[in-house]
């Protein structure tokens, strides 16, 4: 009977989030985006076969599909690992209630089924089983081979639980399970171990024998188990946190910004912020993983010769903190702008500090760039242009749309797929400044002079660098006008 | 009712509570006060087994509270917003807690109906989540949901704190009739030494932990509570 209330208020509690709470066209285009992304994955599992017989021709499609699954739920179980949590706070209104809490422990695990990663493979997998196994293999074998998986999916699903809360009180074991995942790459990698077979041999082996997909059912069963007596264990609320309460805060050294002023203190305050909540540092970690960024379409010639990609490669890279900090500006700051405004904070200043650390963020975003000459030095052009764009013109546009953001931001929020916060306005944002500069080139390409557009592009930017004071008081003026609507917007709560 | 033995608490090698013995008969009303971080709270969170102690015990109606979870049928309780469900609206939370002492909605809104003051019109029928009402009002949701299935213990944090002071004088009312008419036994922190000495009947001082005064409340006591409070630089 319980159960029910649970499930009751977990529903409530999807519907009613904040997330949702949009108007009836954002929510017909959220839903499109769900559903097209799921429907890729149907797609995809619907015609492996054709792909895969066409890749190769010689071989039976389904051992060839099965010999790619394994590294599929290696790469899901790293996703799951940095993303996937299994949100045991959420009980804790219950458990002053005359709830037995087995119960509730009970229902976080079972709860934890309905996640993302959990859909994917389901949307993913049963169309291939159901399509083309009964097209090689007669008989139950596409059905056990459905359950096989899934059973394997809930195994990974309760190991990642498991090493999460490892990890929590041991944090020596997260450099553990990733020393593992990148042994096993090696180890594939040099054909030590030969996954491709490990994983046909394995996944067949759900399609001719009727009990094998017992094994991933006892072994998810027995992870199971194992978080269950784990929550048991560590009913307090106070330890199912990570010790914050006996932690006390590492106060790095920025006394160097001392010497700026007023600037130099907002400029902490700004890097104290970053650093002391999840969620900004979850910017903070995304930021240098975009350099990466690049390796995707510079090895490609298609691309080296599409200079459109690579201007919109070059903002990424160099524009990435600007961007996906930026667009919930001055959100972040939600819980105490009313102090920002009622002190003697010059809101010059106050932009300037911010404008800085986007100008030296994106410098060196733009240096870790650089070894990109190795596939050409035109990539390095055309990323020193996007640099020149991401000072000066980024952030004016960022400031602009940060004077009609007035949702406030939830610091202690979860870093990965936290919606929280988040409406359409913080996506249209990004449309001026990944759009603009290939604006231009596209216009200097039309009369043929594809690269004085390249230039065009770095001159802007440079423009916005030399009259930074000028449109810094437009947004200061327009500030004071906008502040009030923002203030009250930040002290609503959602 | 309730008994502590050797109870101690300890944050980072500071003991926060240490209660080597503590009795709380059947309906008294218990009243806590301390200044901030003497450990009322944390006592509080103890006696609800939310937070595990160092060493000792509470027993609750001789039952060790993390033993046996029995206490939770006849114990209402609010500290803090954490102990809200704020996605529902306020009959929802109400309902859902009606539901588990096995009372039917007809009954809650019946039980709501004493409140109907000290809701002041801004809970019920509003349309809104518990997370969007103001913290005197999350408060007031909170003191009203600890009390649904007649518990026999209520306990309850700071429950003055953040209400308008029309609440506070029927939240008075409400608990003093609480205490003549089901003989509920209370527990109650505060900082507000006119309230409590007026509602409780035994006022405790806790300080950093160690209870300093257990008194039995008289005209005085508010007098001499004052004087303990009060600093002489």
């Amino acid at each position: 009977m319980i159960y029910k209330w649970l499930i009751k208020h977990k529903w409530d509690e999807t519907k009613r989030s904040p997330v949702f709470d949009k108007n009836l066209a954002v929510k017909i285009l959220m839903g499109f985006f769900i559903l097209y992304f799921l429907a890729n994955f149907v797609l995809l599992g619907l015609f492996a076969d054709k792909i895969l017989l066409e890749a190769f021709p010689d071989a039976n499609p389904v051992d060839v599909f099965n010999g790619f699954i394994l590294y599929y739920f290696c790469i899901e179980m790293v996703i799951r690992f940095f993303m996937q949590d299994i949100p045991v706070m959420s009980i804790q209104p219950y458990f002053h209630l005359p709830i037995k809490r087995t119960r509730l422990f009970h229902f976080i695990l079972a709860r934890a089924i309905t996640s993302l990663f959990n859909i994917i493979p389901l949307v993913l997998f049963i169309p291939f089983g159901l399509k083309t196994i009964p097209n090689y293999y007669s008989g139950g074998g596409f059905a056990t081979w459905i359950l096989g998986i899934f059973f394997i999916m809930l195994t990974s699903n309760y190991f990642i639980f498991w090493v999460k809360k490892q990890t929590n009180s041991r944090p020596w074991m997260s450099f553990v399970f990733i020393a593992f995942i990148a042994g096993l790459i090696i180890l594939d990698r040099y054909d030590i171990f030969d996954f491709s077979t490990i994983s046909m041999n394995l996944f067949d082996s759900f399609i001719t024998s009727p009990v094998a997909f017992l094994v991933p059912l006892f072994l998810a069963a027995l992870l199971y188990w194992l978080n269950f007596n784990y929550l048991k264990s560590k009913i307090y609320p106070e330890e199912m946190k990570t010790g914050q309460s006996s932690k006390t805060i590492a106060e790095g050294d920025i006394s160097f910004l001392k010497r700026f002023d007023q600037l130099g203190d907002l400029i902490a305050l700004e890097i104290k912020m970053l650093l002391r909540h999840k969620r900004t540092r979850g910017v903070l970690i995304m930021t240098p993983l975009m350099v990466f960024y690049g390796l995707i379409f510079y090895p490609q010639e298609t691309y080296q010769n599409m200079s459109g990609m690579l201007i919109f490669v070059g903002i990424f890279i160099s524009g990435m903190f600007t961007l996906s900090y930026g667009q919930f500006m001055s959100g972040w700051e939600a819980s105490h702008f009313d102090r920002l405004l009622s002190t003697n904070i010059s809101t010059y200043n106050y932009y300037m500090a911010k404008l800085w650390l986007f100008w030296v963020v994106s410098t060196i975003m733009f240096a870790l760039s650089l070894p990109y000459f190795y596939f050409g030095w035109k990539i390095v052009l055309v990323n020193f242009m996007a640099y020149l764009f991401n000072l000066g013109i980024t952030p004016l546009i960022i400031f602009i749309f940060s004077l009609y953001n007035y949702k406030k931001i939830d610091l202690a929020g979860a870093a990965a797929f936290n919606w929280q916060g988040v409406s359409g306005k913080n996506f249209i944002m990004m449309i001026p400044v990944l759009i603009l500069p290939i604006l231009i080139y596209g216009l200097f390409k039309l009369f043929g002079v594809q690269n004085y557009g390249l230039y065009a592009i770095g001159a802007m930017g440079i423009l916005g660098v030399v009259f930074t004071k000028y449109w810094l008081n437009q947004i200061v003026k327009a500030f004071h006008k906008k502040k009030y609507v923002i203030a009250s917007g930040f002290r609503e709560n959602e | 009712m309730i008994q502590v033995n050797n109870l101690t608490k300890q944050y980072g090698g500071v003991t926060v509570v240490n209660i080597p013995s503590l009795t709380i008969p059947r309906s008294e009303s218990f009243g806590l006060v301390g200044n901030n971080g003497a450990g009322k709270t944390t006592f509080f969170r103890m006696l609800l087994d939310l937070v595990k102690p160092e060493s000792g015990e509470v027993l609750s109606d001789g039952f060790n509270v993390r033993e046996n979870e029995e206490w939770k049928k006849h114990t209402g309780s609010f500290l803090d917003e954490g102990f809200l469900i704020d996605f529902l609206t306020p009959e929802e939370y109400f309902y859902f807690l009606g539901d588990l002492h096995g009372i039917s909605k007809d009954q809650v809104n019946k039980f709501l109906e004493r409140f109907a003051d000290f809701f002041n019109d801004e809970i019920l029928s509003k349309k809104k989540y518990v997370r969007t009402l103001s913290k005197g009002n999350q408060k007031k949701v909170g003191i009203a949901a600890a009390l649904i299935g007649e518990p026999d213990i209520l306990v309850l944090d700071e429950p003055f704190a953040s209400l308008d002071p029309s609440s506070q004088i029927r939240l008075k009312k409400l608990l003093k009739d609480l205490q003549t008419e089901k003989q509920v036994t209370m527990l109650i922190s505060s900082h507000d030494l006119n309230h409590v000495t007026e509602v409780c009947g035994r006022i405790v001082v806790l300080d950093k932990g160690d209870i300093v005064h257990d008194i039995k409340t008289t005209e005085n006591t508010l007098k001499e509570l004052e004087s303990y409070f009060s600093v002489e630089d």
